[in-house]
């Protein structure tokens, strides 16, 4: 086996154990997250039962602060599970009432938490409340007087060493099986190896085959785990459910029993129906509840759990009938089979980001070991320029894990800070990010003109990593993580900048929109998955533990940019578009009539309208009973339009349009987006406008940036600079943006058939400009 | 996964969040967060002797014969011995129910159950309407030769009250002390030697729980058209209710006993009289302290079972469980017996009763009478039985039927 086979084997050992390294910890970090919730929903089972109790009383006059027969109630729930540690009533206003023992004088919950337990007086939805503070999980539960009025809180906690028990013996088989399909992966890659030629004999890798090969392969491996995953899932929350109910109806027969010992006879036990009725529609698990004569359960093919009652004084027996709603847990497993492929998604994302990348480095490789190096062939040339989308992707991914929970990393630890409320405090971190990017992005373009994009980047990225590092070590130092929060802001805007100089740079002119296409992808991919795999590690390994990850992967990025590119050259810079001297930038560039247009009448009003993906589509959804995991699945797949449609639509508009004409399109397609929502307003009509949006960014981002680049104006103030500018319209707009939408959302969809109509004539607008600029060219060629 | 971004320069989170720092911005000046931090605040309940040396000398006076005043004083005895001025109460007299408050006074003479207190026979005193008996308390307030007294009902504790004498007096089973003039406040007496136990909801929350359970149009109420009858009956209270609720009361009088040899059948038969006219009245009655014998109890009820008309104990489980439909009233005399203990302990601590709070609102526990609910036809729904602390299948049959 000569050299170039054995580093494809090397090379696919790598793969393998990265790619499913990434798609095991994926999966198993979503399938504890489930089976947890899943978990949960037992011990939420019990408060709720005994909160029931409570309520009843208190409806008949017992004080919350001054309950009878509290201590009896309390020590029942505890009998439940021995992981039960502690069960507390607890006041509005934080105090505790009691707690497993009995009475509690002079205690209060933490502050920390008494913010996060603030319940609202009765609501048709079931307020339910799961934290987990360390090595615990706490169940919170509003209590109602007998008028719907929050008076006290139920609290559980419950070891998470319980669901750790129950969870181990699953990890281990998912682990089991990952192994399996390594191994199996392995194996058919070596196989394919031994038998195909993947490199030509002139050492020329063949990359289509080999990326074929490669994703395939991987692809029905992932796809195989992910079902096996599923089918795991669906045995464990069939035995979760099942023990959820038994508890329910085990809590009914307590009750049930001590009425009997009471002496009250079945017959005696008047509107029984309507209390089961109460249950059942506080556990959705749970479709009806009712007594059966003993010996007459029904055999009908739903499923049920029936437990035997005891006799009465009249000799009268009974079954407890539970019926579950086989509905509500096909329900959840439709709803795994869309979290698993989101999962299986983002794996592919990640699959196909890494691969490209080894081939990559397995070019290099292939290229040394076949002994065909050229001479001064320095890195940048032999990459030729592909490692932006590696690189973007990285950057991406690291910078937008922590996105989900920026502004709650704080809540319950600031409580006062230069007189500020808690509202503010917990959103100036974010805002001071936005700020400092902003600040980065007006004055890094003439840097990076002047250093190279390089430097620029270097310094961006390992910006970023020492204020992601500070944010994640800051524990409950709000002083260090707003620091932190500034710092990350300074290297994202640098970074970002960078990133569009590394393709105007290194990219001749005629291949800067296939660069710019495959930073996009890169992009798109690094959001997608950075922002779920951050989620769900920060669910599972707490915020620090994201911050202090998203700073060593911005390592890797800087590993990448140190090892595979090269800093721009002094020829290269001398041909840089550095513009001009002594130019204005205000009569130069902004008040020019074609940079003006462009701005005002193109790139605001498709900025404004992308955040009806961001801003409006969310509510919207909610509003019309979507749940928050659709919502982002509709977000991934305005990502996948982006990165997998992207480069081939560009492709097309390059050949079959100018530049002009695709800005145009671009927003042509974003407005009929938002005029079909106006005209059909469903949730299925809002979908449809994000595919639109997904179409239009997929080739409009690199076509305005285009159009930008090549106006004669941007060459006078320089290039990046110009960039600067784009990207701070961009946030404008974005800025602005929901400030529109949310002004107008009273009207429903004839408020964004307005922003759209509005839109039409602003792009109309530019039309003209564009048009009138090309007849004055015309005439001063002529 | 619940928030997703899409596009690297939008950064939309940071948008919203921004837009959202600059409205509270301008909305919101600045907020400080308040802690609480309850303290609890104990007196020091280790017991002591009187001046160093010698025990305590405490006094007992009750209007007459109750229930509720042995109950209460069985839970104070408990709730010394609790605390450690008293050794053990093995042996002591007293079942739940039982209104022999005497024997209990001797059982902890005649045994040496304390060496700090000291329980004299001759420090008791049963009033029950008797003058010699009311003149001899007198005499003995004069002499000044007890360390305390206890004191039980709204009668007793008005005779100690208006007598000249400066011995600590906690007053206890009043139904309203302030209202009866006892003391001249809820939260503290106002009156440098005399406290009283008050709990100046608990009748208003039996009104309230009754009317929200049935909505009746008009409530029922016997009792003794007196100062002390209206106090006793919680009349006041019943009223403050009728009018929140809008329903009304309707009233019927009868004249207690004072000789109970001599007038205590024609008031239980007055008594009789009075619930059969109201049962052509109303359509619930509320039964307030009565005093019956309770053996009596299940005939003077008797029209309004018949009647099928809902019935309310004031008093609590005891008449429950001899055929009143349902009450919300103290289960037992742990709570109140502790709190009274306390009291005790802080006068021998050198606290003026004056400067000690009175209020304490009594655990309620619902207790229904499935039987009575039957033979009215009230079906009892689901869950009041699950919230129901005791619950009684039976009727005690009326005595001579």
């Amino acid at each position: 086996m000569n050299r170039i086979k054995i580093s494809l084997i090397a090379s696919f050992t790598v793969l393998v154990l990265v790619v499913l390294g990434f798609t095991g910890t994926l999966n198993i970090l979503s399938f504890k997250k489930q089976f947890t919730e899943s978990l949960v929903n037992g011990y939420e089972v019990v408060a709720g039962e005994s909160v029931r109790k409570i309520e009843y009383s208190v409806k008949y006059g017992k004080p919350i602060n001054n309950f009878y027969g509290i201590e009896a109630l309390l020590q029942q729930n505890m009998q439940f599970s021995e992981d039960i540690t502690n069960i507390q009533i607890i006041a509005t206003n934080g105090d505790l009432i009691y707690n497993k023992d009995g009475r509690v004088e002079g205690k209060s919950i933490d502050a920390e938490y008494r913010d996060q337990i603030k319940f609202t007086d009765r609501t048709v939805a079931i307020q339910t409340k799961h934290i987990q503070t360390g090595g615990e999980h706490q169940v919170y539960l509003p209590i109602f007087d007998g008028n719907g009025k929050w008076i006290a809180t139920y609290n559980l906690s419950f070891a998470d060493a319980a669901i750790q028990k129950s969870f181990d013996f699953y990890a281990n088989k998912i682990l089991l099986m990952l192994a399996i399909c390594g191994a199996a992966a392995l194996i058919l890659l070596i196989i394919f190896n031994v038998t195909m030629n993947l490199v030509t004999s002139e050492g020329e890798v063949l990359k289509v085959r080999l990326l074929t090969l490669i994703i395939g392969i991987l692809s029905i491996t992932q796809l195989t785990f992910s079902i096996y995953n599923y089918q795991l899932f669906k045995d464990a929350y069939q035995a979760l459910s099942n023990q959820t109910v038994t508890i329910a109806s085990s809590t009914m027969k307590y009750n049930i029993d001590a009425l009997i010992k009471k002496g009250v006879p079945y017959d005696q036990m008047f509107e029984i129906d309507k209390y089961f009725a109460n249950t059942a529609k506080s556990i959705p698990l749970i479709d009806r509840i009712q007594l059966v004569p003993k010996g007459k359960t029904s055999d009908d093919a739903q499923s049920k759990i029936s437990i035997e009652l005891p006799k009465d004084k009249t000799g009268a027996s009974f079954s407890l009938e539970v019926r579950i709603d086989d509905e509500v847990i096909a329900k959840q497993l439709r709803n795994t089979v869309f979290d698993g492929v989101t999962v299986l998604i983002i794996s592919f994302l990640f699959l196909v980001e890494i691969t490209m990348f080894l081939l990559m480095l397995l070019r290099g490789f292939v290229v040394r070991a076949a002994g065909v190096i050229l001479r001064r062939l320095n890195r940048n040339e032999l990459f030729n320029g592909e490692m932006i989308r590696p690189l973007t992707f990285a950057f991406a991914f690291a910078i937008f894990m922590p996105l989900s929970f920026i502004p709650i990393v704080m809540k319950g630890k600031v409580t006062a800070f230069l007189g500020l409320s808690e509202e503010v405090l917990l959103a100036l971190p974010i805002t001071v990010e936005i700020l400092f990017a902003f600040v980065a992005t007006m004055i890094a373009g003439a840097l990076i003109d002047q250093y190279g994009w390089r430097k620029g980047f270097l310094f961006g990225a390992f910006a970023f990593a020492c204020g992601s590092a500070l944010s994640g070590l800051a524990d409950s130092s709000y002083e260090l993580y707003l620091a932190g929060r500034m710092i990350v802001g300074l290297g994202y805007g640098f970074g970002l900048l960078s990133l569009r100089a590394y393709v105007q740079q290194t990219y001749e002119t005629e291949r800067q929109s296939g660069g710019f296409s495959s930073m996009f992808s890169g992009l798109y991919a690094g959001v997608n998955g950075g922002v779920i795999v951050g989620a769900l590690l920060a669910d599972r390994l707490g915020y620090s533990f994201v911050f202090l990850l998203a700073s060593g992967i911005i390592l890797l990025s800087i590993l990448i940019a140190l090892i595979y590119t090269n800093p721009t050259s002094i020829e290269q810079m001398r041909k840089l578009d550095v513009g001009q001297k002594g130019v204005s930038i205000w009569k130069g560039f902004l008040l020019n009539p074609g940079v003006a247009g462009f701005f005002l009448f193109l790139l605001i009003p498709i900025s404004v309208a992308s955040m009806f993906l961001d801003y409006y589509f969310p509510l919207y959804a909610k509003n019309h009973g979507v749940s928050s995991g659709d919502v982002g699945r509709v977000f991934l797949l305005h990502g996948l339009i982006v990165v997998y449609l992207g480069p081939i639509l560009l492709r097309l508009t390059e050949r079959w349009f100018s530049n002009k004409v695709s800005v145009i399109l671009s927003g042509v397609i974003v407005i009929a987006g938002l005029l079909i929502f106006a005209g059909i307003n469903t949730v299925e009509a809002a979908i449809l406008a994000v595919v639109f949006l997904g179409v239009s960014d997929s080739f409009g981002l690199v076509a305005q940036n285009n159009y930008l680049l090549r106006l004669p104006q941007t060459s006078q103030i320089g290039s990046t600079r110009a960039l600067g500018y784009f990207d701070n319209f961009r946030k404008f707009g974005q800025m602005v943006s929901p400030m529109i939408f949310g002004g107008l959302a009273f009207m429903g969809g004839y408020g964004v058939g307005i922003i759209g109509m509005i839109f039409v004539v602003l792009i109309l607008c530019f039309t003209v400009i564009v048009i009138r600029n090309k007849e004055k060219s015309l005439k001063e060629s002529a | 996964m619940e928030r997703w971004s899409s596009n690297i320069f939008s950064r939309q989170f940071i948008t919203r969040y921004a837009l959202v720092l600059l409205s509270l911005l301008l909305l919101f000046g600045t907020s400080q967060a308040a802690f609480s931090n309850q303290a609890s605040n104990h007196a020091d309940q280790k017991p002591v002797l009187k001046d160093g040396t010698s025990k305590w000398r405490i006094g007992y006076i009750e209007t007459s014969k109750f229930a509720n005043y042995a109950g209460t004083l069985y839970g104070i005895v408990k709730g010394l011995e609790s605390s450690g001025w008293i050794k053990t109460t093995k042996g002591l007299p007293f079942t739940q129910g039982s209104n022999d408050s005497q024997a209990i006074w001797k059982w902890l003479s005649q045994n040496a159950t304390s060496d700090y207190i000291e329980f004299n026979q001759d420090a008791f005193y049963s009033i029950s309407g008797d003058q010699a008996k009311k003149d001899a308390i007198k005499a003995r307030l004069a002499k000044q030769d007890l360390d305390l007294l206890i004191v039980m009902g709204t009668s007793a504790g008005k005779l100690v009250k208006n007598e000249k004498h400066s011995i600590p007096t906690l007053v206890f089973s009043s139904s309203n002390a302030k209202a009866s003039g006892i003391v001249n406040e809820i939260e503290k007496s106002g009156i440098s030697n005399v406290w009283a136990h008050m709990d100046p909801n608990r009748y208003k929350l039996q009104l309230r729980v009754f009317y929200d359970v049935f909505k009746f149009k008009k409530v029922g109420i016997v009792y003794e058209d007196s100062e002390l009858g209206r106090i006793y009956s919680a009349i006041d209270d019943v009223k403050a209710v009728s009018k929140e609720k809008g329903f009304d009361v309707v009233e019927e009088h009868v004249i207690e006993p004072v000789d109970f040899a001599k007038d205590y059948e024609p008031y239980i038969q007055s008594l009789i009289q009075a619930n059969t006219r109201l049962t052509k009245k109303v359509d619930a009655m509320y039964l307030p302290l009565g005093l019956w014998d309770s053996p009596d109890l299940p005939r003077i009820i008797k029209p309004f079972l018949d009647a099928k008309i809902p019935l309310f104990s004031q008093l609590g489980v005891e008449e429950v469980k001899m055929g009143v439909l349902i009450s919300l009233a103290r289960p037992d005399f742990t709570g109140i017996g502790t709190f009274g203990a306390t009291k005790i302990s802080d006068v021998f601590h050198a606290k003026l009763p004056g400067d000690l709070s009175q209020v304490y609102g009594d655990t309620p526990s619902i207790a229904i009478n499935l039987a009575a609910a039957k033979k009215i036809g009230y079906k009892a729904p689901f869950d009041i039985l699950i919230s129901s602390d005791e619950i009684y299948t039976e009727l005690v049959p009326v005595s001579g039927n």
